[in-house]
């Protein structure tokens, strides 16, 4: 059987009065409680050096949360905005817990650069290089922050190139660009990071 | 030095990002200057953009995993976990729904079987229930090449798994290569897996999810055995094809998406053996290409509604077709069947096309019957037998199809395909528009709703479902539409196209057609905008095919309809405003596109009160529907302000403004600026050898600025860039094309102005023969070739050879355009003059009677061209003995010149020159030759230096001059003539023998025949060498030298 879809979420998918920062704000609490469980069910695996994957977490989060509904792609990519959200404040903490000592420094931004997807939680290494990734996309939003939006998409939730060009409502092609734009800047940035 | 602005390093990345690598340094060294920080710092992201590895696959949900949203379950099971009898040992495998355990079992009997878990979302009651039902029919399954399915049930977990027979082999298609099997290999194996697949059928199991990782092969006692594994998998995990919304995004597909028959794709319950049949036809294109029908980046890149359609209604090249586009890859693919690569096409070629292209047709009841049918055809075929799947006009409609009809018929494909992209993007934005729209209003009754009963909670909850509900279906609705317009285009295009099975020697312009003949029937009466945008597109493409008449009627629809719809259509209203005029000004009707172009500018002009692009280019079409009008003088003023704004728009180089300046160089040309034009000409040129190597508008401009130096009379330079510009061209495009062709004649016109008239006729009827290949029937590009050919022939004096060319010119010309317009009343003089060439002159007088007519109804009003044709009617009329007529003609002719152009001009010396030849015709000698220093003046003082103007007034007043007896004075400028031709063609002329002749004629007739004989002698040579043996000029010069030395006594 399906899991029960969760009433709340799909209330404020479903919640016309809204703006998109009040609905992401609402929907929040659940998608983090949600993609916190399912992030630990999945380190609990014994695999080492096993990267989480943000398309399966964010997508499975979607329909446990959701179901399989129809629920118009403007008022989804709230959800996915919120899951991006979400799954940040998940690996920061994670990444914090695992690379107390280790943030900062040349180890940290070489495991940066170094990082083609989410980190793996338990390599305290790639958690510091993660730590230094995020600083940059925190600094890249206040020089570019369409940018930067396209990155917390598609690096925290998964998102394809399509899928973040309908969430925020711009064209393929513009994404694509911010997408080359953003990684080329975090990339130099990283860098070009001295200490 | 200051940081520069992340703006500009943002527009700078991204432009730099966008141009070839290789060109990247010319480029930012231009934007860039002298700020060395700005160029640093582009050049340190480009580089840290390259770097291959650094989060540059977030996501990759790559195709055989999950689309979109699919599930990527976590697995919770692991090595040593126990499921009912079964231990798992370790994973071996992860696929689109499951993860796959080798695992042991200890009871009743100990073996090692396959163990597959279905990720987490089905439904596992209902898949296990379903399972169940099969179970009995997949029991009775028994055959070498089917792995058995033992059992099903639900973990722990609640996750329903699959118990099968282990089998340890590699994809079909992964064996194939890795062992080097050749294609007959390749064949005899599938065989197999085709046999293993009837027998399923026989026993009514359907597997519905063949592809090449569910097709294993493990080599056995020494020979390949393949066996199909998950029967019944599919089935039993699939009701979510039941289910209409199988296709909303974030549900599972079932099978992959490259093997999925078209009725699979399009969600139906109907599926039955034939969608296998479709399968294993998807998995032989794979052993024999390399790649799958459509390939898994192409399907990756696209919308789910968009793979759908793909699917179901793209026809996929046959396999040869893709093995000769594979060129990167044709060598590695050909190594792995142990074939030589330029070998392997033709193998594949012809049977095995056909039998690949009959198990993959998407009418399943034009498939092969069942797998055994595929199976017996690969047999016949390695038998040597004729294949069913060969249709039996099939060898003879390849020979038909002509190599003329395939390059139109391609080039008119290529631009369909590229403004399909436009319409289902535009389909797509309207109806996502809309949608909000229709969610909004559903929104807002629902919250009224809310408020009346706010106390009743569960009518809420009904509410908030219904909601949902129409949201889905409003959102489905949008998704229908857009899909509906991209497949009308698509049928009317594919019809087209005679290798998927369309008419034979349809052309793109007939399927067309058949589209406005269903838009006509109501296709989309309720979607006007729709409609609008493709009558639009399909004006557009007909007008690239050159069907001016039947895209006007369209152009006009899809403008009356935006101009009908409320709210914001501006925009569409003025490109479509735009588009009827190009069409109109196509047709010859300048005077009806100019109104509209100004129409279409005024309306941008108030969407963009600045500098926009569309704007500039607005500007530039006015101004050339203008100068097609004959009015150079208020198209510069726009052209002006075009190229302007392009240059505040975007410093710099680029096409557009080039091509402006171009555009400005001609008219500024057109004006008798020449000395002006000819910098702004080569700036564009240079603009444009900056921008490219090779390039089609870089060819034009070479074309153009040799069209000028013609004009200027620099012959030599003229030569040199025309025949660059056929160069270029041959090297852009192999074979015919239409630009090739136009330069071939601009290579003949050279020739032919410079006196080699063979080299001219064969450039000429080179490129009339192309044209004719390039375009069946009349055409304008035809009747430029025709007019070529006239005027080479005519030049070199083959006056009966020209004259059926001639005529078929002027047949066509009225046939193109009934109305009539400068290229018929430039036809119509040709054609004249070749009477004239043949001595009936009476017969040529209507016909230029006719031209100055044209030109009147054409213009509408005064007009240089419709002078000179006054002229040249009354030069004929004058001949004709029609004195008086000739006089007034002449005269009016010359008031409308100084009416148009005040102060010096060529052509206003020259219809002062031909007035004073009427007069001269008409024996009135005094006047004649007032206006002939008079047109001798006004050239000198046009061309400061010698020109081939001035050359021919020196001629025209010099035998004025004799005939009043001023001898002398007639000698100078005779002398001064040949001096000024032999400076202008050292190497000797038409003109020089011309002017030879003249001096000569002129000193036998005043008794000086020794002075004459060496000059009418050099005559003779010269034109034996520059003139065709057949002309008349060269047998009057003959007669004069034969006149000459017998009165000399030889």
């Amino acid at each position: 059987m399906h899991p029960e879809p969760s009433r709340a979420t799909l209330d404020v998918l479903l919640d016309g009065s809204q703006g998109p920062d009040e609905r992401i704000a609402a929907l929040l609490p659940e998608v983090y409680a949600d993609l916190r469980a399912a992030a630990q069910a999945a380190l609990r695996g014994e695999r080492v050096g096993h990267t989480l994957d943000a398309t399966a977490l964010v997508h499975e989060a979607y329909l446990r949360l959701v179901g399989p509904r129809d629920i118009p792609w403007q008022n989804r990519a709230h959800f996915f905005a919120a899951a991006a959200q979400a799954m940040r404040r998940i690996l920061i903490d994670h990444a914090r817990a695992k690379a107390a000592d280790q943030r900062g420094g040349g180890t940290a931004r070489r495991a940066a650069i170094e990082l083609t997807q989410l980190p793996d939680p338990s390599s305290a290494e790639e958690s510091a290089g993660f730590l230094v990734l995020d600083e940059m996309i925190v600094r890249l939003e206040g020089v570019d922050p369409k940018a930067a939006a396209v990155v917390r998409l598609r690096y925290f939730a998964g998102l394809s190139i399509e899928e973040t060009a309908l969430a925020l409502e711009a064209s393929p092609a513009t994404v694509k660009r911010d997408w080359a734009f953003a990684r080329a800047w975090l990339r130099d940035a990283i860098e070009s990071e001295n200490g | 030095m200051t940081q520069p602005s992340h703006e500009r390093v943002r527009e700078l990345f991204d432009r730099a990002s966008e141009i070839p690598p290789e060109k990247r340094s010319d480029f930012l060294a231009r934007e860039c200057g002298t700020d060395s920080s700005l160029r640093a710092r582009i050049d340190a992201l480009l580089a840290a953009g390259d770097d291959v590895r650094f989060l540059v696959t977030p996501t990759a949900p790559s195709l055989g995993q999950t689309r979109i949203f699919g599930m990527q379950g976590l697995t919770v099971e692991t090595a040593g976990t126990q499921i009912g009898p079964y231990r798992l040992v370790r994973q071996i495998g992860e696929g689109g729904f499951g993860v796959v355990f080798l695992a042991e079992q200890q009871q009743p009997v100990a073996r090692t079987v396959a163990l597959k878990i279905i990720k987490l979302g089905m439904d596992t009651r209902q898949v296990v229930a379903r399972f169940e039902v099969e179970r009995q029919a997949l029991a009775l399954m028994d055959h070498p090449n089917i792995a058995r399915v033992i059992d099903a049930g639900a973990t722990e977990t609640g996750r329903p798994y699959f118990v099968m027979e282990y089998v340890a082999g590699r994809a079909i298609t992964t064996y194939c290569d890795e062992e080097h099997l050749t294609i007959d290999a390749r064949i005899e194996l599938f065989e197999q897996v085709c046999d293993a697949v009837q027998h399923a059928h026989s026993k009514g199991i359907i597997h519905r999810d063949l592809k090449p990782s569910n097709i294993l092969v493990a080599t056995v006692d020494g020979h390949p055995q393949a066996k199909v594994i998950d029967f019944g998998i599919a089935k039993a995990t699939q009701h979510k094809l039941t289910d209409k919304t199988l296709f909303t995004e974030h549900q599972q597909i079932i099978g992959t998406l490259q093997y999925m028959s078209p009725e699979q794709a399009s969600g139906s319950l109907d599926i039955d053996t034939r969608t296998d049949v479709y399968a294993l036809g998807v998995v032989l294109y794979e052993l024999l290409t390399g790649t799958t029908p459509f390939d898994a980046h192409t399907l990756n890149e696209a919308f789910l509604s968009e793979i759908q359609r793909v699917i179901r209604e793209v026809d996929p090249p046959k396999p040869s077709t893709r093995l000769d586009q594979s060129v990167d890859t044709l060598a590695g693919i050909a190594a792995s069947r142990r074939i030589e690569p330029k070998r392997l096409g033709g193998l594949v070629r012809g049977e095995l096309d056909w039998i690949a292209m009959k198990a993959l047709e998407k009418d399943r009841a034009r498939r092969y019957e069942s797998a055994h049918g595929l199976a017996q055809d690969l047999r016949r075929y390695l038998s040597g037998d004729a294949v069913v799947a060969a249709p039996p006009s099939a060898l003879y409609r390849l020979r038909k199809f002509s190599r003329r009809n395939r390059t139109v018929v391609l080039a008119g494909s290529a631009v369909a395909a590229a403004l399909l992209v436009g319409v289902v993007a535009f389909a797509w934005q309207a109806n996502v528009a809309r949608h909000e729209r229709d969610s909004a209003v559903v929104a807002q009754r629902a919250e009224a709703e809310q408020r009346r009963i706010a106390d009743e909670q569960r009518a809420e909850a009904g509410r908030q479902q219904a909601l949902a509900e129409a949201n889905a279906e409003a959102e489905r609705r949008a998704r229908d539409r857009a899909e509906a317009t991209a497949t009308f285009v698509t049928d009317a295009l594919r019809s087209a196209d005679p290798n998927y099975g369309g008419k034979e020697g349809i052309s793109v312009a007939e399927a067309m057609e058949q589209a406005v003949k269903q838009l006509d029937e109501g296709a989309f009466r309720d979607e006007p905008d729709i409609e609008a945008s493709l009558r639009g597109v399909i004006a557009d493409v007909l007008y690239r095919n050159a069907r001016l008449t039947d895209a006007l009627p369209l152009a006009e629809k899809a403008l009356a309809i935006y101009a009908s719809r409320p709210g914001d259509q501006v925009r569409n209203v003025a490109r479509s405003t735009n588009l009827v005029a190009t069409i109109q000004q196509n047709l010859g009707h300048a005077d009806l596109a100019e109104p509209l172009f100004e129409r279409g500018l005024a309306l941008l002009e108030e969407l963009h009160p600045g500098d926009d692009e569309e704007v500039a280019t607005a500007l530039n079409n006015l101004a050339m529907v203008r100068v097609h009008r004959g009015h150079p003088e208020s198209a510069e003023p726009l052209l002006v302000r075009s190229v302007a704004m392009r240059e505040r728009l975007q410093p710099g180089d680029s096409p557009e403004l080039a091509m402006n300046l171009n555009n400005l160089a001609s008219v500024v040309d057109d004006l008798g600026r020449r000395t002006e034009a000819l910098p702004l000409f080569e700036r564009s040129l240079a603009m444009y050898d900056r921008l490219y190597d090779a390039h089609p508008e870089v060819a034009m401009a070479l074309y153009n600025i040799a069209q000028t130096y013609i004009g200027s009379g620099r012959l030599a330079d003229a030569e040199a860039q025309m025949d660059r510009a056929l160069a270029m061209y041959r090297t852009l495009f192999a074979g015919d094309h239409p630009d090739v062709a136009r330069a071939m004649s601009g290579v003949a016109n050279v020739r032919r102005i410079m006196g080699h008239p063979a080299e001219s006729e064969e450039m000429a009827r080179a490129s009339l023969a192309m044209r004719q290949r390039l375009f069946p029937g009349d055409h304008p590009e035809v009747a430029l070739g025709l007019e070529g050919l006239v005027n080479t022939l005519k030049d070199a004096g083959k006056y009966t050879d020209a004259e059926p060319v001639v005529d078929e010119l002027v047949a066509m010309r009225r046939r193109l355009v009934p109305r009539g317009n400068p290229n018929t009343a430039r036809a119509l003089d040709l054609a004249a003059a070749i009477r004239e060439g043949l001595d009936r002159t009476a017969g040529a007088e209507p016909l230029l009677a006719e031209g100055v007519e044209v030109l009147t109804r054409f213009y509408g009003t005064d007009h240089p061209d419709i002078a000179r044709a006054q002229n040249r009617h009354a030069r004929v009329l004058a001949d004709l003995g029609r004195v008086d007529e000739a006089i007034l003609a002449s005269t009016e002719a010359l008031a409308m010149m100084q009416r148009g152009i005040p102060g010096d001009h060529p052509s206003v010396a020259a219809a002062i020159a031909s007035l004073g030849l009427i007069h001269q015709k008409a024996q009135q000698l005094e006047p004649a030759e007032a206006r002939l220093a008079e047109a001798l003046a006004m050239a000198r003082r046009c061309w400061k230096g010698d020109h081939y103007d001035v050359a021919r007034a020196l001629v025209n007043h010099a035998r004025s001059l004799d005939a009043l007896g001023r001898k002398d004075e007639a000698r100078r400028e005779f002398d001064e003539a040949v001096a000024m031709d032999r400076r202008r063609t050292p190497g000797g002329s038409r003109d020089t023998a011309g002017s030879l002749y003249a001096a000569g004629s002129s000193l036998l007739t005043n008794g000086e025949a020794p002075a004459a004989l060496p000059l009418l002698e050099e005559a003779v040579s010269m034109g034996e060498r520059v003139l065709d043996a057949q002309s008349t000029r060269l047998s009057d010069y003959r007669k004069k030298l034969d006149e000459c030395r017998a009165k000399l006594g030889q």
